[in-house]
């Protein structure tokens, strides 16, 4: 049962990254972060240590309740509006993150069992999460998609990186940066009318 | 209590307190600077170890503090980078009120300025680039537009040093399990990779420097050569305390090999860049690539002098940039429109901008000329290589910032009397400060040699 939900939590997340880069709108985009932290919280949690795995989930939740908050101030803008330079088609970008998971379970599977004492599975979920990070952030250099894609490609990190090196301290550090690139852009998505620099200066 | 514990909870209640009192005119800009100033002090000049008294109270402070398993230490050789740090920002936050920089910038520049020491303070040295990409993450805040809105500056800048963070993190740990060595015959050579993929980012390499020229087109001059000499300072010490710290580090001519690879890349595509740039800001951006090129290949000559010279360049940098941007900020007079085109330009913040823009290229007689002549002599005989790309990166510099005054002299000018008395003095007094240390670098340089004697000297 527990290797079951350990097993589900491993598909899911590199699904749930597939999927942001397809999201239509930020809501939905943000629950499949949030996807993507269950999915690696619970396999880390249930595999490795419950108190990380708890940790990871919880630092997900208040990232993407920040980003939200931004979002909200922003008017839920759709993929692609602002400053980013989306290529149009839905097709298009469904066909690109097929390549590029064919691309990184290509690369990963081969070696990912030969890496530290981490199971071949995670290596590779933790390759694939890392690349449909990537790839959301080469589509677009927005402010939004640009914290979403981040903060996959460094769960994708922590799912590799906790085996590794499961320091407490380290886990603790890399939270506060996941927490400060969503407060952080969150701020920055805010509209220019009601921006902190507008209220201050004027 | 733990001296790095002070630095922290000090730096956190001058940030609150410049924060809180943004809206007031020059007093968080003092906070700042002046907080910056006394973190410096505090890191420099406190006892640690041994019980002493102010004011009546006796307090003793110990150089570590032990934070869920791991700690910050305010090693011996640490203690002067720690407080080389916050002067230099001290500096460039003085600047500030000079050059009307955004409020933002006195409170999160602080925080930048901890995040940094912490840095440079942290045991065991892998957590050191969470900490540089924490700095660059708040530095997001202040490379923003006029209107407070994010650009291409924040998601460039946050996305390139967290992924500078997650590569020299693996590097680490692949150096701890594979043996203290990145040669090619060990197991684990793709830490090298890693490791210099995680510094060039760090150093600010071409082509992860996009976010420089982001920030440079959209955001409030000082705000983005804050973010850059700070963070570049802290990715050269990160680099400087590697190679002080670690033995196979130092003596791996693979290392110093990749150190002058950058170093020359830098300098040569941001001569390029410079000669075919014309507008001012990108050119500050791309002189300071080739000043930053050229204190890697000062670094790369593997000796105390080469590690004495970049710091040396770091040190002077924040001058050249806070001058600068005090300058270019006032330079034309209010018009009727936004636009440049026959605008009368200032004749006291167009010298500083100038001066300051100058020093920076290296050019004789200003504070930035030394570093680059030591690095030419060094190179002399030797390395052709390395003397050819110094002199065409000054040539492309002084030619670029030449064609720049150019073009501001079409203008007409006017005496700039609006500008206030305070801010004229505050300009001349860092344009002479320029020519001073530019006639007097022995004052700069010397004080270097003491100050980081223990890690230069390794």
């Amino acid at each position: 049962m527990l290797n079951l939900a350990m097993g589900i939590g491993l598909v899911v997340a590199p699904l749930c990254a597939a999927g942001l880069n397809l999201a239509p709108t930020r809501r939905i985009a943000l629950a499949l972060l949030l996807g993507v932290f269950a999915g690696i919280g619970a396999n880390i949690g249930l595999g490795q240590q419950l108190r990380i795995g708890l940790g990871l989930l919880a630092t997900g939740a208040l990232a993407c309740a920040i980003l939200a908050i931004g979002f909200e101030r922003s008017g839920w803008p759709r993929q692609g509006e602002g400053l980013g330079l989306m290529p149009a088609g839905r097709a298009f970008r469904a066909a690109t993150v097929l390549l590029v998971a064919a691309a990184a379970w290509g690369i990963a599977a081969p070696y990912a069992s030969g890496i530290g004492s981490l199971p071949a599975g995670r290596v590779t979920a933790a390759v694939m999460i890392v690349a449909m990070g990537l790839l959301q952030l080469g589509l677009s250099q927005e402010q939004g998609a640009a914290a979403l894609g981040l903060l996959t490609t460094l769960a994708g990190f922590e799912v590799f990186y906790t085996g590794l090196e499961p320091s407490l301290a380290l886990r603790a550090v890399l939270a506060g940066i996941m927490l400060g690139v969503a407060l952080v852009s969150s701020v920055l998505l805010e509209p220019a009318t009601g921006g902190i620099e507008g209220r201050r200066n004027g | 209590m733990s001296a790095p514990l002070l630095l922290i909870l000090l730096g956190i209640v001058l940030a609150i307190s410049a924060f809180a009192l943004r809206a007031r005119g020059w007093i968080p800009w003092l906070i700042a600077a002046g907080g910056s100033i006394l973190l410096a002090a505090v890191a420099l000049g406190i006892v640690l170890g041994e019980p002493f008294e102010i004011m009546g109270i006796v307090i003793r402070l110990e150089a570590g503090w032990t934070f869920l398993g791991r700690s910050l230490v305010l090693r011996p050789e640490s203690r002067a980078l720690v407080s080389f740090v916050f002067i230099s920002g001290a500096i460039l936050l003085a600047s500030g009120w000079v050059s009307d920089a955004p409020r933002r910038l006195a409170s999160v520049g602080l925080l930048m300025l901890l995040a940094l020491a912490a840095a440079l303070m942290v045991q065991p040295f892998v957590f050191s680039p969470t900490l540089i990409a924490a700095a660059a993450i708040l530095g997001c805040l202040v490379v923003v537009r006029p209107d407070g809105r994010g650009g291409r500056a924040p998601p460039r800048l946050m996305v390139t040093y967290s992924l500078g963070m997650m590569a020299i993190l693996i590097a680490g740990w692949l150096i701890e399990v594979g043996g203290a060595s990145v040669s090619p015959e060990s197991p684990v050579r793709a830490a090298s990779v890693l490791l210099a993929l995680g510094l060039a980012i760090l150093v600010i390499t071409p082509p992860f420097h996009t976010w420089l020229t982001a920030s440079s087109d959209e955001a409030h001059p000082l705000a983005f050569v804050f973010v850059a000499a700070v963070l570049q300072t802290g990715g050269l010490f990160l680099l400087v305390n590697s190679l002080a710290s670690y033995a196979w580090m130092r003596t791996d001519p693979l290392v110093y090999a990749f150190l002058r690879g950058i170093g020359l890349l830098m300098i040569g595509l941001g001569g390029l860049w410079c000669l075919v740039e014309r507008r001012a800001p990108r050119l500050i951006a791309y002189t300071l690539l080739v000043d930053f090129g050229i204190s890697l290949l000062a670094l790369s000559l593997a000796t105390p002098d080469g590690s004495r010279i970049a710091l040396g360049m770091a040190s002077i940098r924040p001058i050249s940039l806070a001058v600068w941007a005090a300058g270019v900020t006032h330079l034309f007079a209010a018009g009727p429109s936004d636009s440049q085109a026959g605008r009368s330009i200032r004749k006291v913040p167009a010298a500083a901008a100038l001066l300051g823009a100058l020093s920076l290229a290296g050019f004789p007689l200003t504070a930035g000329f030394h570093g680059r002549w030591m690095t030419l002599g060094n190179a002399q005989g030797g390395d052709v290589t390395a003397a050819a790309a110094v002199v065409f990166g000054l040539g492309a510099t002084w030619l670029a910032i030449g064609r720049w005054a150019r073009g501001l002299s079409a203008h007409p000018s006017e005496d700039g009397r609006r500008l206030g008395r305070a801010r004229s003095i505050a300009l001349v007094v860092g344009s002479a400060t320029i020519v001073l240390l530019g006639l007097q670098p022995a004052w700069l340089f010397g004080w270097l040699s003491s100050a980081l004697g223990s890690l230069v000297g390794r």
